[in-house]
């Protein structure tokens, strides 16, 4: 059986393990840990902050979320973790010095894994920083020719969250929500009422 | 690697020209069609004609005229204070709308959501008074601040309430330049797949209304909503043939189709399990 999952990746600090404890149906197991003394010097190098967490659909399947960040060094990982990926959510944080590097570096990480399934980009710290915009991240992304939903999140809010999975989701099959019985061949009703939407 | 190599659905082909400049600054609103201001009320649009996907069924295709709302005040008086390079009181019997283009944001006197009941009033704007100015009265970081793309959708999405703009042809393959910022929008029903879809290709609202199957208002909605913030554009036209001929009238594309993935149920599931609402 093939072992479905979403990751989630982007540079530390950016929300990857607060998006997954948003959205998980389990605490998410998480490997970040406090540096003690010894290793506080070292915690740059020696960890690795990988994050798991579940979604529990019905008849027994289940879709797994995985927090990488990403680094060079575990480059080797990218292709255990990319199998059976339904696509990639990359979160990054305006918060750190240089956010469209960021993206940068991690489109192209993730490039062969992004070309194959979907993207979805998620940028927190839009309300500690507002630049880079919105529009600076798309044009970062037309450069790297990839079309991806982009929304302005906080990984502390779920519903942020799910709707950017959401988009991922339909990034890949437009027709997915499409749950409604086939339109009638009668006619219109002779006066549609208007209808709110705001 | 299981990835959606054979999955049909990425092998649809945008049409959008990824050469052209990309997308830079911020949108101007469209341009009405009529201009909003001291002008008597246009007749009424005329009652909804009916059409049909390409399966011939048929739907209403009720008509608003943007200029005639909110909506439209808000983006002439945004051009003009922009032109201007100035700040613009829009005054009337609805709580006062002060728009900085400069920072893209407006102060809506009450907050935003207190235009909730005025959006959708015909003919308000005729009762408008823009004050210009150069000093701008609230603080910019005022809690009330809205960014004007936040605005205008909402001002739409409560100007069109289903209706298609005038003049907007069924018939016209629309894409999408970019995916909306929809966790700070009104996500409105079927908004996310319309933008999936059109941010991929190419696609008429009959088209879209059949392949999506969706009632024909949320697909004007969400037009109304997308174009009023200048996200949507028509297919660029296909460079002139080599031969002259008389101009053919535009033919729609042939109606494209949407490959299920293999993975449907699945993505299905967990689409349904995040939904919010
Ligand atoms: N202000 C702000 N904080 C955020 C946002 N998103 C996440 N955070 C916080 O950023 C911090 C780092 O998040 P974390 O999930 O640990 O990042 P990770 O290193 O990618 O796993 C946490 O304290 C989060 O609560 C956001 O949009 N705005
Ligand atoms: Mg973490």
């Amino acid at each position: 059986m093939t072992h479905f999952k979403i990751i989630f990746s982007g540079p530390v600090g950016a929300g990857k393990t607060t998006a997954i404890a948003a959205v998980s149906d389990i605490p998410p197991v998480t490997t970040d840990t406090e540096p003690t003394d010894e290793t506080r010097n070292l915690k740059a190098t020696t960890t690795i902050a990988m994050d798991y967490g579940v979604l529990h659909l019905d008849g027994d399947e289940r879709v797994h979320l995985y927090g990488t960040p990403g680094q060079d060094r575990f480059s080797f990982m990218r292709p255990i973790l990319a199998e059976g990926a339904i696509g990639v959510i990359l979160l990054i944080t305006n918060t750190r010095p240089a956010p469209l590097a960021d993206l940068n570096e991690f489109l192209d990480a993730f490039h062969t894994v992004i070309q194959d399934t979907s993207l979805a980009v998620g940028v927190t710290g839009m309300d500690i920083h507002r630049h880079p915009s919105l529009d600076h991240y798309r044009q970062t992304l037309l450069h790297a020719h990839v079309t991806a939903p982009v929304f302005e999140v906080d990984a502390r809010r779920r519903p942020d969250i799910a709707l950017l999975v959401q988009a991922l989701l339909l990034n890949i099959d437009p027709g997915l929500d499409d749950t409604r019985p086939p339109p009638t061949t009668e006619p219109p009703p002779a006066h549609t009422t208007a209808r709110d939407y705001w | 690697m299981d990835g959606h190599g054979a999955d049909r659905t990425r092998r649809w082909t945008p049409n959008r020209d990824t050469t052209g400049p990309p997308p830079g600054g911020r949108p101007l609103p469209p341009r009405p069609t009529e201009t909003t201001l001291a002008r008597p009320p246009a007749p009424r649009p005329s009652p909804p004609a009916t059409a049909s996907t390409h399966d011939e069924t048929p739907f209403e295709v009720p008509r608003y005229d943007p200029a005639r709302f909110l909506q439209g005040l808000v983006a002439t008086g945004w051009r003009q204070a922009e032109e201007r390079g100035q700040s613009v009181h829009l005054q009337g019997p609805w709580p006062t709308i002060a728009v900085y283009p400069s920072s893209f944001a407006a102060v809506v006197d009450g907050g935003q959501d207190s235009l909730r009941a005025y959006a959708g009033q015909q003919d308000l704007p005729r009762h408008a008074g823009l004050v210009f100015t150069r000093a701008p009265l609230y603080h910019v970081n005022h809690p009330d601040m809205v960014p004007l793309d936040i605005l205008l959708w909402k001002l739409a999405l409560g100007a069109s309430r289903g209706r298609l703009p005038l003049d907007t042809s069924l018939d016209t393959p629309w894409t999408l330049g970019e995916w909306p910022n929809f966790t700070r929008l009104i996500v409105t029903p079927g908004a996310m797949s319309i933008a999936a879809l059109w941010t991929r290709q190419a696609c008429t609202l009959r088209q879209t209304i059949h392949l999506l199957n969706l009632p024909p208002a949320d697909v004007f909605a969400f037009y109304a909503a997308a174009a009023a913030i200048d996200l949507i554009h028509p297919e660029l036209p296909p460079p002139p043939a080599p031969t002259t001929r008389p101009a053919a009238s535009p033919t729609p594309p042939p109606l494209p189709a949407i490959n299920p993935t293999p993975r449907r149920g699945l993505l299905r599931k967990v689409f349904d399990k995040l939904r919010t609402t």
